[in-house]
């Protein structure tokens, strides 16, 4: 068993989705983690269940309270200061001796005093004696009974009930109610839960306090800090403070009123001076002294000198997210600590319980306007006496540009910096030089490294994993010594409004596993309003001696992550268009001997697109853009189609998780919006109609999702498009709602192809897709992607965010504030601008453009779009200065990310090259690069690796030259200028072809191959050699006959009889092993295979059930379940499920190509095609992979699908050789080989041959070997199944319906195996019938040898 | 509030149990054995007093945390309160002491 499986064996045997989701993979391959795992939800019931004989004391609680009312005080102690009351623990202790069955523990006999109650995990018997002493510390259970307070007895006036206490919620352990009724003689009594406030009473909360309350009518109101207000049965006097009200109700404050239409849910703040109405959903209509309004959805409304001004309001989720009382969102363990810290011996492939920790953890913020750098010094200490790598994975923000990796230098002292190299070379140096540091006996093979004779030590390799996740190996972390890493990235700090927010990313620890011994944080700001500074999250503190810069620290031993650092500023100065520059010349150039070094895998197409950029000394330039959108003015309903992804990985959790945020999302629409959901994997299944939300309709889609049952491998744009196709009102603003993990395992795959697929739906059509990702690993960048190609938005749900708020913010983004179609014009002078599609723009988001300056920059951004489906311009004016001002050094790195951004959208694989000659001439790491620090300068020679060189370096301590603008609204519906947007397009077209031109001109890429030595193979080619020569000379020197043994296969074919002995044994072997050990993986597989071998489906379903019940994702269970269902009949669950193995791995051409083969058999082409477009994206270099795709869309009509295909493909030569193998028409396989049964029947019935392997598995149309060729599988009169290789067992031959009928079929069976013929009658009655037994053995005889050695 | 009166709870009871347990022998109730259910639920007690054994051969530290977890069905967050841990710590601790009850208990035992 694996540590980290060890690690999470608690939140395992709890079921935590989380940690379940991490350890999915591992353990669909570890039956050792899959047997820990169960063993341990074994012992976790047996321990609990140790206690059931337990019977409580009768006067247990009696007691209990008695001695508390003796000695109230001693909830005064707080916790872990002070001792309890000596009573309290007689009392326990007490409690506790009573067991008749005593543990053997010294201790902890409190613990199991309550067992006995009658539930196996004990927990109302300890509650019993923790609600006592509960109680007994806020001595306030036991008053409640005994002593009536006047807000009771107001209480109990229950013939005019009107508002009922749902809940309160507060902020202290204090035990006081903190929710007020004030009395008939003005006092302020407190109230409990449930109960009733009468008509026209005063409520009010304190500081610490919020409450929920329930009127008659229905609506719901929760009450925030420090609100006051007085209920009647229609009507709500807010007279200070902030309310959310769910319901049709209208709030009177002292500035206006409010009142909500059906269906309406809304935040009121009352200030003294002004009111803030936040609509989440349906209307409201805002009523003051000069003006009135109606609000919306996503609208906020200020009442302010008595006039209604109504804007869009950005994040309007979190704004209410606190209402969501009695609620707390469960630390979701999506990422461990500060990372994931594996140790490895070298060599080997599995982590173990090594000695290896966290022993300081340094971060260093410098925040300068909207800019932020984050220095991470981190020291990874080894306790142990072995040398280690240490593996660390680490979350950083979507948007963190990392630009630089060191490692300390163990010999020099100071630090090495890394160098930015091709993610596949930099995983081949890095295995390189670990193999070699670290000898092994018997070198692997298969291993593809990058091989240099040489001193090797000191590598450090960072790459990106997934989404936000990165992975830094180190090596070698010496025996009880320590490394030193330094890590940095830039990004643009999320603006939230008028402010903007840091966010260092320090989630929750599951495992503890990086604890830091000592954690610092320095964060200092500059460009921020006085004293408009706030850290949260934890305890920093201002550092006087810095007083020119907002500064704030933190030093703490024993560090423990409980959640992210936050820093939110106020920028001194806004605008909505900001504009950095910086002269040109920042890219290195390669260097020209180590580029020429031969056999360590230097790509001559990166060299030269490197060499092209280090010679482009233009200056680059960053627009940030952040408009200020109107309020948008129609107001069309809108349709949904809640497309939930239901694949074969979202079993479980998180298709629960989906299910519970569609129905939350329909329980938050407004109810002239419509709705209906679809659940799909490659295909899709739909609920019906689009209906009006209500109640009931989101009770049956709870309902229907109920039965839906999650398989089958996942096509994101088809799945988007079959939601698309269902929105056919056009009179309405139609949209797409994707849930899913974003695990694009069938059709497109890749982010640029995914967006470019879903944007040629979704345009011409007016439909927009918003994405929310579902599971701790969402992969981020798909479901951007969808978003972005459908003109929506991607809302992850973040770890901690409920159900509730998530659902708000994904209606949110489909409300009107956002900028859609968004263009912007440049002025000239600028030109290769990235990216050239500008994103949907919601209210109050930036969006970055980059741009390289060819001249004077003077003149006006234009801004173009819709926003409400309103035509929408601004005009900025412009003016740029080529600044070579320090504090402006991030420029050209961030261009570069921008334009490797580009490149990536736009999906071509001519553009990898570039891609990482920009991220390698630019210092800034993207996904096709590594940052890769080796040991001296002599080892990046040695590779032909650029060592850093001095790039203008920005430390975010300096002042930024800034240009900066505000906009005004131009045009209200007029029309695009058409030519200037297409002098952007021609601006990056330019650029592309400067890149083609420079790509034709080099020599073609080569892929590097390992020079390893040949000793190895040379001396087992030397061994064989000798032995022969050794036989010979024996030969020679007996006068013996060389005889050599020959096997052969025997084939014998028999009408099936009974079930072989064998296998009935095989049957009662496996039931015994499965009574013995319920729920051992092997035992399940020994008893599926026995009985599916033996026919016996309905008892192979149930085990292997059963088996899946245990472990999802086991991709052998999910096999077995497959072929069952399809001997059943069950075809189209049959196919699904076995597609659900492509789910589980996406990479793994062979799968695709089963897939393939299955869906072509049945004529299901699209679903074929899906697998063709999978396997070119997986192998862009294979032009038969790409031209079988191409040929499959055309075919079914989809050339622009096809177009996106052939541009993924790396260079024209293989796009030409795609081409000319898709005019080619596949020849269809004939069915031919060592076995073939063909098979006849009356017309009108579809059957299917099934053969039974020895190992209990199904081949057939749906595969099950690589050689199976199966013809006419649709037919009703006639089907053949061949195989090229006929190996050594027992098959069994079946005949099984595939469509339900109870019709009687006859027919007959040819059978040729291995030249042997035999034609056998059958005639089915049921579902399916066992026709015949093919047995093959071996046998051998001797032959003498007429020559040593072969011809 | 919960977990910190187990945690206060758990020393107080501690060494009160420590100082009575001298000077007391704990009885186990043995059932007839006449009948099916009787034979049922001895074994039951009997299947207990496995796991007790094995609980008895674990650190205290590591009994502390499975009983507080699985028998008291206390949160991590609260087994951290009353244990003086982390939440981290404590769900680290729970999964440890699982692992050694495996390593102790004969598979078969488990599956039992």
């Amino acid at each position: 068993m694996t540590l980290h499986i060890e690690d999470d064996l608690a939140d395992l045997v709890d079921g935590d989705r989380a940690a379940i989701d991490r350890n999915a993979e591992h353990l669909a391959s570890c039956d050792d983690c899959r047997d820990a795992r169960h063993d341990a939800e074994q012992l976790a019931a047996r321990v609990a269940a140790a206690g059931k004989d337990y019977v409580p004391r009768a006067d247990l609680v009696d007691r209990l309270l008695a001695v508390v009312d003796a000695e109230p005080s001693a909830g005064d102690t707080l916790p872990g200061v002070g001792s309890p009351s000596s009573k309290v623990a007689e009392a326990l202790v007490d409690a506790a001796v009573s067991s008749p069955g005593p543990w053997p523990v010294s201790e902890p006999r409190v613990t199991r005093s309550d067992r006995g109650v009658a539930p196996p995990r004990g927990r109302r018997k300890l509650w019993i004696v923790a609600a006592a002493a509960t109680a007994a510390a806020a001595g306030l259970t036991a008053y409640a009974v005994k002593s009536r307070t006047p807000a009771e007895d107001i209480a109990d006036v229950k013939d005019a009930p009107t508002t009922t206490v749902i809940a309160i919620e507060r902020a202290a352990a204090d035990h006081v109610s903190g929710l007020s009724v004030r009395a008939a003689d003005g006092s302020w009594q407190p109230v409990a839960d449930h109960a009733i406030v009468p008509a026209g009473a005063v409520v009010r909360t304190d500081e610490r306090t919020r409450a929920s309350l329930g009127l008659s009518d229905g609506t719901h109101l929760v009450l925030d800090h420090r609100t006051e207000l007085a209920v009647t049965s229609k009507t709500i006097a807010l007279h200070a403070g902030r309310l959310v009200t769910d319901g049709t109700a209208t709030v009177h404050t002292p500035l206006g009123d409010i009142a909500g239409g059906d269906g309406a849910r809304f935040a009121t703040t009352v200030t003294d001076a002004t009111a803030a109405i936040q609509v989440v959903r349906g209307r409201v209509d805002v009523t003051a002294s000069h003006g009135n309004d109606s609000v919306r959805a996503g609208e906020e409304a200020t009442i302010d000198n008595g006039a209604v001004t109504v804007a869009a309001v950005p994040n309007l989720s979190r704004s209410v997210a606190w209402s969501e009382l009695g609620k707390p969102p469960a630390p979701d363990d999506a990422l461990s600590g500060l990372g994931a810290l594996r140790a490895y011996k070298p060599g080997e492939s599995r982590d173990r319980d090594w000695k290896l920790a966290l022993a300081s953890h340094d971060v260093k913020v410098r925040i300068v306007g909207p800019l932020a750098r984050t220095e991470i010094t981190e020291t990874f200490r080894n306790d142990s006496a072995n040398t280690l790598e240490g593996v660390y994975q680490f979350p950083l923000p979507a948007d963190a540009k990392i630009d630089g990796l060191a490692l300390d230098d163990t010999k020099a002292g100071g630090f090495i910096d890394g160098a930015f190299v091709d993610k596949e070379r930099g995983a081949k140096i890095f295995r390189g030089v670990i193999e070699h540091a670290t000898p092994h006996p018997e070198r692997r093979p298969n291993d593809d490294i990058v091989w240099i004779a040489g001193p090797w030590r000191d590598p450090a390799l960072l790459d990106w994993k997934r989404g936000g996740r990165f992975e830094l190996h180190v090596f070698p972390i010496p025996a009880h010594g320590s490394r030193t890493i330094k890590l940095a990235y830039t990004q643009v700090v999320a603006p939230r409004g008028p402010w903007r927010e840091y966010v260092y990313p320090l989630p929750h620890a599951s495992d503890g596993s990086t604890v830091a011994d000592q954690m610092s944080m320095d964060v200092e700001v500059r460009g921020a309003a006085p004293g408009l500074v706030r850290t949260s999250g934890y305890d920093l503190v201002a550092d006087p001696a810095r007083a020119a810069v907002e500064a704030r620290t933190l030093h703490q031993a024993a560090f423990v992550p409980r959640g992210d650092l936050v820093v939110d500023y106020r920028a001194a100065d806004t605008a909505e268009l900001r504009a950095w520059t910086f002269a040109g010349g920042s890219a290195i150039r390669p260097d020209d001997a180590r580029a020429s070094k031969h056999g360590v895998g230097i790509d001559p197409a990166v060299v030269a697109a490197q060499r092209a950029e280090a010679s482009d000394v233009r200056p680059t330039a960053v627009l940030a853009l952040s408009p200020i959108l109107p309020r948008w003015r129609e107001d069309k309903p809108r349709d949904y189609v809640i497309v939930i992804d239901a694949s074969q990985s979202m079993v479980g959790e998180r298709y629960n998780r989906a299910s519970e945020l569609t129905v939350a999302m329909i329980g938050e629409m407004d109810r002239r919006d419509r709705v209906t959901v679809m659940t799909c994997d490659s295909e899709c299944r739909g609920n019906g109609d689009v209906r009006a939300p209500s109640a009931q309709v989101a009770g049956d889609v709870k309902t229907w999702l109920a039965s839906q049952t999650p398989a089958g491998a996942s096509d994101v744009v088809e799945s988007v498009r079959a939601g698309a196709a269902a929105l056919t009102a056009a009179d309405r603003e139609r949209w797409v709602l994707y849930l899913g993990d974003g695990f694009a395992s069938t059709g497109f795959r890749r982010n640029g192809d995914v967006e470019a697929a879903i944007a040629m739906t979704t345009a011409a059509a007016g439909i927009h897709v918003s994405t929310i990702g579902v599971g701790n690993d969402a992969d981020d960048v798909v479901l951007g992607s969808i978003a972005r190609g459908g003109g929506g938005s991607f809302l992850a749900w973040r770890p901690g965010e409920s159900v509730g708020t998530t659902a708000v913010a994904g209606l949110e983004s489909t409300y009107g504030t956002a900028l859609r179609d968004a263009t912007v014009v440049l002025p000239a002078g600028l030109a290769d601008v990235a990216p050239t599609v500008i994103p949907t723009i919601r209210a109050g988001d930036e969006v970055l453009i980059g741009a390289r300056v060819t001249g004077d920059v003077k003149g006006d951004v234009i801004v173009r779009g819709t926003v409400g489906n309103q035509p929408f311009e601004q005009r900025y004016p412009l003016s740029l200065a080529v600044s070579s001002a320090s504090g402006n050094a991030f420029v050209p790195r961030l261009w570069a990310s921008l334009a490797i951004d580009q490149l990536e959208r736009s999906g071509r694989g001519d553009d990898r090259a570039h891609i990482v000659a920009l991220s390698q001439g630019y210092g800034v790491l993207s996904r096709e690069t590594s940052l890769l620090v080796l040991e001296s300068a002599a080892m990046f020679d040695a590779y032909g690796i650029d060592q850093p060189g001095p790039r203008a370096t920005w430390t975010g301590e300096d002042t930024l030259d800034e240009s900066d603008s505000n906009g005004k609204v131009v045009i209200d519906g007029g029309k695009l200028a058409r030519d200037e947007k297409k002098a952007i397009e021609g601006g990056v077209m330019g650029h592309r072809s400067a890149v083609a031109k420079d790509d034709a001109a080099m020599p073609a890429a080569t892929t590097a191959k390992s020079p390893r030595p040949q000793t190895k193979p040379a001396k087992v080619a030397d061994a064989n050699v000798m032995s022969r020569e050794q036989q010979l000379e024996r030969a020679g020197a007996r006068p013996m006959i060389p005889m050599r043994r020959v096997w052969e296969r025997v084939p014998s074919v028999t009408p099936y009889d009974v079930v072989n002995s064998a296998i009935v044994k095989a049957i009662a072997d496996g039931d015994a092993a499965l009574a013995q050990h319920p729920d051992s993986r092997e035992a399940h597989r020994a008893l599926v295979q026995a009985l599916a071998y033996a026919g016996d489906i309905d008892r192979a379903k149930t085990v292997a059930a059963r088996w899946l019940e245990r472990d999802k994702l086991d991709p052998q269970a999910l096999g077995y379940e497959a072929d069952l269902l399809g001997r059943d009949g069950k075809r189209e669950l049959g196919l699904r499920t076995l597609a659900g193995l492509v789910d589980l791995d996406a990479d793994k051409v062979s799968l695709h190509e089963r897939m393939i083969g299955a869906y072509e058999r049945v004529g299901r082409l699209a679903q074929a095609c899906g697998h063709r477009i999978a396997i070119a994206s997986l192998l862009p270099k294979d032009a038969g992979a790409a031209g079988a795709a191409l040929r499959c869309l055309r075919s079914l009509g989809r050339d622009r699908d096809a177009e996106i295909v052939r541009r993924g493909l790396v260079d024209d030569a293989a796009r030409s050789a795609a081409e000319k193998l898709a005019t080619t028409a596949a020849v269809p396989p004939r069915a031919a080989g060592e076995l073939v049964v063909d098979a006849h029947w009356d017309a009108g019935a579809d059957l299917d041959i099934s053969l039974v392997t020895p190992d209990g598995t199904r081949v057939s149309w749906m595969g099950g070997r690589v050689d199976v060729v199966v013809a006419d599988a649709t037919s009703t009169a006639h089907e053949a199944l061949a195989l090229r290789n006929l190996r050594r067992g027992n098959y069994l031959v079946e005949i099984t319906r595939g469509l339900p009928s109870t019709q009687t079929v006859r027919g007959s069976l040819d059978i040729h195996a291995l030249g042997l013929h035999r034609a056998i009658p059958f005639e089915l009655t049921g579902a399916r019938t066992v026709v015949g037994r093919i047995s093959v053995s071996l046998q051998s005889h001797l032959e003498p040898v007429t020559s040593m050695f072969p011809e | 509030v919960k977990a910190w009166l187990c945690g206060i709870a758990r020393h107080v009871c501690a060494h009160v149990l420590e100082t009575r347990r001298r000077g007391r022998e704990l009885l186990e109730v043995v059932p007839p054995l006449a009948d099916a259910c009787a034979r049922d639920d001895y074994a039951e007690r009997q299947r207990a007093r496995v796991i007790r054994e094995a609980m008895s051969k674990l650190k205290p530290s590591e009994r502390d945390v499975l009983v507080l977890r699985y028998v008291a069905d206390l949160s991590h967050r609260e087994i951290g309160v009353a244990c003086g841990l982390d939440e981290a710590t404590a769900r680290k601790r729970i999964s440890r002491a699982l692992s050694r009850l495996r390593q102790i208990l004969p598979s078969e035992e488990i599956e039992s």
